[in-house]
């Protein structure tokens, strides 16, 4: 890995979301917030992973993002364009995906090289610049052996492949049209572990060898701290804590956060039975889920929690070290580091 | 499940203006006139005009139709063009026998299926494969013919049961199941199959399910994994297919009832249909319609019942 | 949105064979028996029946009456009416308006059906909610009275009600096709078109509606079967074509006339109609099994199920549950596939063995034939499972009641699907304590909120009333356990109990089936692919991979000295270990499918440390002492290796 660009937020190329707010129809009027006044920045090269259990909205971003959700307020731009309300053929062809289901994210009656060829053909279709059939199928070999699959790969059917070499073509499709930004959403979390640290190795490669920056979502702390530089704790919509990825996974200040990094258990019996004391001892009981609103999404799991987190919802406020929390007593949370990656 | 009920009935109203719509817009597709078609190429002018004028045919369409709904709605469906007899009277009492014929057999359909369908899901072997073939029998051959080859069998051959007429059920009650039996047996073959199928298929998918794994595993007595929570799972899905089943039995009739010269709704229809008489085919169309909705709605019913999400929503 | 659903550790069974989605349906149809049957016989149909004029041997109205009412004959093939016209001769002039209604019904049935279905499935919106509004009241429709009242007016104008029947009853193909289309459209590929700058209409065209094509084709034959039927029931009500023409419903009610004295006739017509019905609806049927997905291919096999050949090995002492050399048998539609081969491993009384393994393994089949709860199309081909004195594996149905929660539990994968949904989960609960304690309804209400309390559920007396949809992941799975407990078991099989909940949700139920174990001193094996729920929650550790048990440890051993370099490289692709933002020490290539096992070791293809020597013959378990077996050639050296 290179040395971090980080890019203030004139960059042209990075994305901004700013207080974006998504709100799910649940039927009859009624709705169902799933992202509650987010903001975030990929800056330009850099890796932002988002991280959050399930109901967090983690995937509800990414999909607004990519025009698939139903936006209420907030914005989205990507250099100096605005994304919101852009219909499904004038979006940025800068930014693409990798989605979670490697079985879902290939047409099962196309062979790979159709698959690999039909956004080619679109853009000569658009923009009048013919690569010719030649030129599509050079492009698809050196995309498929980029990826780490062989230039055969083409003529076969999505059925003949496993999972993890599906996820080699999604990354493959993704790349295709040059991306700046490839939205990983959950991209490894149908994988096996051994097929999982395989897929993540490229995405690192090619993140070095093509400058890409990465949007990568996951409910995996570990996994985020791996690939992120920066990282944001998702928690009922709302984010908790955002700042330096290294710094959050090893002195988390949002007791949230702190929760999601002891509840991970580590490859190690007596380590694991040391953190899992020390979780236990600082968990309480949880208390009924209090509705949103403007009480703290998390005071009736926490330890911290005073009257004041349920009469008062906590903004996002920089501590010293540069990282947010969104926590009234961040400033209570140890400030021992907590030893989760192996020391060997 | 009131919100079921009441959106059933929300969609019923449009229903009852569809159906007899169409079958009053009809009327003024016909080439020519409708005066000539009923009473023949060899009508005089003067008689067509003297109908015309008679059945208000002169009178411009929504007029005619807005004339129609309003003595509908207080129960006034004119009267048959070729008898003269009101057309309420002879549905009404023609009611009771496509009941008598539609009931059991839906009845029949739904119970024989079931047992048929779990019995293939749960056993397999041979028995799956049996009712496979009788099902594909049951698909393909039209129940007008089975009809008539269960008339060829049983009343002619063996001599057992009636060929044709009815007997009411007050009248008398053996008699009336004599008279009924084969009807019943030609009209439900086709939803027994059907039913049948559709059980086995959802029950094998319930069969190999989590829970039901889940269930066994933890000691659920094995009969009341079948009887209960397969049968109730499974019948979810049946219920929603006997509907169209229903429908396609109400059809049913018209050529069963002519088989056996049965004189219910069904043969009425198909001689008004022969004679053009169309406010009898009005007055079917609207009694059919609502034999269609108070189905739909008994199955709805079924179904709030057997599905709790239905209920708890 | 959940956490870690691992999709794939699910699909333990074999690999399904190449998606038969892909090849076009016409070839995949003719490639089968019962599809080149099918439309072999419709093809001459339709020909012989276009060429009557040619291939009928008989004027069709020519009266022969003094060969009225004759059986099949030479001169006659198939016999005479009662006005002594030839029958095959009227069969195959009256297919022709058969055929013809049929034709017209159906290219009305596909003008309205395939862009309305099209459009509400893919465009959504407004246009589908009218859409499917109409069809909702189309479907209640009953056709049939609307194709008489057509009849009354358009005197016996059997096209113009043929192309109504094909025009209503296109609301329920509407129906499906809208549903395929809904399910194509929500399919992540077509989400990467649209972003990688495809229009809608390629879209469409070349991802919607190839993939509707098997429902439309599916749709309309079974049509086809329905507008035939209606097309003779109308026909022998005398509304089609005025006689003497024939058709075959006319032919039908001809031979009714003379039902009493020659059921015979029924016979030609009948059976026609039948077999041209049955053919449209076999087309339907075979073209559906065609395009299903390749998941229900093996759904209707089952496997031979016979008492499996017992194992030698002897158990361990003091064991709870000993298997040995379990070996299972998955038949597939091509051909029976091994899963497992020689699983062996012990459960002492109160200890937590974890079977360890990727997907692919055979962890889960593992425990499926241990529990006597293996699908239809697995068998046990060898090996046994002694728990206290009995062996699982040649139990007769019968005895396995007395075992299942009273001995022997088990707790699932995926929490949300683990219960009936149509139950409360109160009714649930009730009824497995009431199997095993023969309690009466008070009592057993007592114990069900006893088990929900043990489990810690908060509030048992709302709990109880609450259906399994209406309550969370975690709530869920903790219900499960409380239903495993019922029955006080020595043994809890965990299948993943953890895998599809949040990792603070995971660490409250590994915490709680800690305590629970501690209290009633039960067994647990648990089944999952996480080391760090290994190192949490298990006393010992069976590694799987590729259908086998490739080595056998303590825990603490397992994870300070592997002995199996697959359990050492697995464990190092966690990125736990490697260095943030540097490669991790991945293994190349990817777990062999079973059936693709090759003879020597099967690791041997990614494994650093092969020699010639592994691939040469099957490796056998080897005892290193201390409770440790690996399945490695090297793992003394291994061994010495890594504790130097």
């Amino acid at each position: 890995m290179t040395a971090q660009h980080v890019k203030g937020p004139g960059d042209a190329a990075a994305l901004h979301v700013q207080d974006l707010v998504v709100d799910y129809p649940l039927g009859r009027r009624r709705t169902r917030r799933a992202v509650d006044g987010v903001s975030l920045t990929v800056p330009a090269g850099s890796t932002l992973g988002v991280v959050g259990e399930s109901g967090s909205g983690k995937s509800t971003i990414a999909k607004a993002v990519l025009g698939m959700a139903p936006v209420t307020s907030g914005s989205i731009t990507y250099g100096d364009r605005g994304l919101l309300g852009l219909p499904s053929g004038r979006r940025p062809q800068e930014i693409q995906v990798v989605f979670q289901d490697p079985y879902s994210s290939l047409n099962p009656t196309k062979t790979i090289g159709y698959t690999l060829e039909e956004p080619l053909r679109a853009q000569e279709h658009r923009t009048g610049v013919a690569l010719g059939r030649a030129g599509r199928q050079a492009r698809v070999h050196e995309m498929l052996e980029r990826v780490g699959l062989p230039a055969s790969t083409a003529g076969r059917y999505p059925s003949q492949f496993s999972g993890g070499q599906r996820q080699r073509i999604s990354i493959a499709r993704a790349l295709m049209l040059d991306p700046e930004l490839v939205i990983c959403d959950e991209a490894v979390s149908a994988l096996d572990l051994s097929i999982q640290a395989q897929i993540l190795n490229l995405l690192l490669e090619l993140q070095h060898d093509l400058g890409v920056s990465l949007l990568f979502i996951s409910h995996d702390l570990g996994v985020v701290d791996h690939i992120a530089q920066q990282v944001l704790v998702l928690y009922r919509g709302r984010v908790m804590e955002t700042g330096d990825s290294a710094a959050i996974h090893a002195r988390p200040a949002h007791p949230y956060t702190r929760a999601l990094v002891m509840s991970a258990p580590v490859q190690d019996p007596g380590r694991q039975r040391e953190r899992r004391e020390r979780r236990r001892a600082e968990t309480p009981v949880a208390g009924m889920r209090a509705p949103l609103g403007d009480s703290c999404p998390f005071a009736h799991r926490c330890a911290l929690a005073t009257e004041l987190c349920s009469r008062e919802r906590p903004q996002l406020r920089t501590l010293a070290d540069g990282r947010a929390v969104a926590c009234h007593h961040a400033e209570l949370e140890p400030a021992e580091t907590l030893l989760t990656k192996e020391t060997r | 499940m009131l919100r079921v009920i009441g959106h059933r009935l929300l969609v019923s109203i449009p229903l009852l203006f569809i159906v007899t719509f169409a079958v009053f817009g009809l009327e003024s597709l016909i080439p020519g006139n409708a005066a000539q078609t009923i009473l023949g190429e060899n009508a005089t002018p003067a008689a067509v005009a003297q109908l015309n004028t008679q059945m208000g045919l002169n009178d411009p369409f929504f007029e005619r139709y807005a004339h129609w709904v309003g003595h509908a709605v207080t129960g006034n469906f004119g009267s048959s063009v070729i008898s003269g007899a009101p057309v309420w009277t002879s549905v009404v009492t023609r009611l009771g026998v496509t009941m008598s014929l539609l009931i059991p057999s839906l009845v029949l359909a739904a119970v024989a299926g079931v047992v048929l369908g779990m019995a293939s899901a749960v056993r397999g072997g041979w028995l799956a494969r049996l009712i496979d073939v009788v099902s594909l029998l049951g698909f393909a051959l039209p129940s007008f013919w089975v009809g008539l080859i269960l008339v060829s069998i049983f009343a002619v051959k063996l001599g057992v049961l009636p060929a044709t007429g009815y007997t009411p059920l007050g009248t008398s009650p053996s008699e009336w199941i004599a008279s009924i039996t084969l009807p019943v047996v030609a009209l439900s073959l086709y939803g027994i199959t059907a039913i049948a199928k559709q059980t086995r298929d959802s029950a094998s998918e319930v069969l190999d399910s989590d829970y039901i794994r889940f269930l066994r595993a933890n000691g659920v007595p094995e009969r009341s994994v079948l009887l209960k929570h397969v049968l109730r799972n499974s019948s979810i899905p049946v219920a929603t297919s006997l509907g169209l089943i229903s429908i396609g039995a109400l059809g049913g009739t018209v050529f069963i009832e002519n088989v056996f010269v049965l004189p219910g709704l069904g043969s009425l229809a198909t001689q008004a249909t022969l004679d053009h008489d169309i406010p009898v085919i009005l007055g079917v169309a609207l009694c059919f319609t609502l034999a269609v909705i108070a189905i739909n709605l008994v199955i709805d019913l079924i179904y709030g019942l057997l599905n709790p999400k239905v209920r708890v929503s | 949105m959940t956490a870690g659903v691992d999709t794939t550790q699910t699909h333990d069974g074999p690999a399904a064979p190449a998606d038969p989605a892909r090849q076009s349906i016409v070839r995949s149809l003719l490639r089968t028996p019962r599809g080149l049957l099918t439309v072999g016989f419709l093809v001459v149909l339709f020909v012989a029946s276009l060429l009557a004029p040619v291939v009928a041997p008989h004027d069709p109205l020519h009266q022969e009456l003094k060969h009225a009412l004759e059986g099949p004959s030479g001169q006659y093939w198939l016999g005479t009416d009662g006005l002594g016209r030839d029958v095959l001769s009227r069969l195959l002039y009256g297919g022709r308006s058969s055929l013809l209604g049929v034709l017209e019904g159906v290219v009305a049935h596909v003008i309205v059906a395939v862009p309305l279905g099209i459009a509400a499935g893919y465009l959504g919106g407004w246009t589908d909610r009218i859409i499917t509004r109409v069809v909702d009241i189309v479907m209640s429709v009953p056709t049939i009275v609307i194709l008489l009242a057509l009849l009354t007016m358009f005197d016996r104008n059997i096209s113009a009600a043929m192309i109504t029947l094909g025009a209503l009853s296109a609301a329920g193909t509407t129906r499906m096709i809208r549903a395929a289309a809904l399910s194509v459209r929500g399919e992540l590929f077509v989400s990467a078109a649209e972003l990688l700058g495809l229009s809608r209409p390629q879209i469409l065209f070349r991802h919607i509606l190839p993939r509707c094509r098997g429902v439309i084709i599916v749709q309309v034959s079974l049509f086809a079967a329905v507008a035939l039927g209606i097309q003779t029931g109308l026909t022998y009500l005398s509304l089609g074509p005025p006689p003497p023409a024939p058709t075959w419903g006319g032919m039908v009610a001809d031979a009714a006339s003379s039902v009493s004295n020659d059921p015979w006739l029924l016979v030609p017509a009948g059976g026609l109609i039948g077999i041209t019905v049955l053919c449209f609806g076999i087309l339907g049927d075979t073209v559906r099994d065609i395009t299903a997905q390749s998941s229900t291919a093996s759904a209707g096999l089952r496997a031979p199920r016979r008492r499996p050949e017992p194992a030698t090995g002897a158990p361990e002492e003091g064991a709870l549950l000993s298997v040995r050399e379990l070996s299972v048998t998955f038949r597939t539609p091509s051909g029976d596939r091994d899963v497992l081969t020689s699983v062996s491993f012990d459960v002492q009384p109160g200890e937590t063995l974890g079977l360890v393994g990727e997907s692919g393994s055979g962890k889960t089949v593992t425990a499926r034939a241990v529990l006597g709860l293996l699908e239809n199309n697995g068998a046990v081909a060898h090996g046994s499972a002694r728990f206290d004195g009995v062996d699982l594996l040649a139990l007769p149905r019968k005895r396995w009641a007395a075992l299942r929660g009273k001995r022997i539990a088990l707790i699932s994968q995926e929490p949300m699907v683990a219960l009936d949904p149509s139950f409360t989960v109160g009714a649930q609960l009730r009824e497995v304590v009431r199997a095993h304690d023969h309690s009466g309804r008070a009592e057993a209400h007592e114990r069900v909120l006893e088990l929900l309390r043990l489990v810690e559920l908060p509030d048992p007396e709302e709990i109880v009333k609450q259906y399994p949809f209406q309550i969370s992941g975690g709530m869920a799975q903790r219900v499960a356990i409380a239903l495993a407990l019922a029955g006080r078991p020595d043994l809890l099989v965990a299948d993943e109990p953890t895998t599809a909940l949040d990792v603070t949700v995971q660490a409250e139920i590994l915490d709680l089936l800690r305590r629970l174990q501690q209290e009633t001193g039960m067994a647990i094996v648990l089944v999952t692919h996480d080391w760090g729920v290994v190192a949490d929650s298990c006393s010992r550790v069976a590694v799987m991979y590729a259908g086998q048990v490739v080595e056998r440890a303590d825990v603490e051993d397992v994870f300070r000295h592997p002995s199996h370099p697959y359990t050492r490289a697995l464990m190092a692709t966690s990125p736990e270990h490697a260095e943030r933002g540097r490669p991790i020490a991945a293994i190349a290539g990817q777990v062999p499918a079973p059936g693709t096992w090759p003879t020597g070791c099967r690791f041997a293809a990614r494994c650093p440390l092969m020699t010639e020597a592994c691939r040469r013959e099957p490796v056998a378990m080897v005892d290193l002492g201390e409770g440790r077996d690996s399945r490695c050639l090297m793992a003394t050296s291994i061994l010495e290796g890594t504790s130097a």
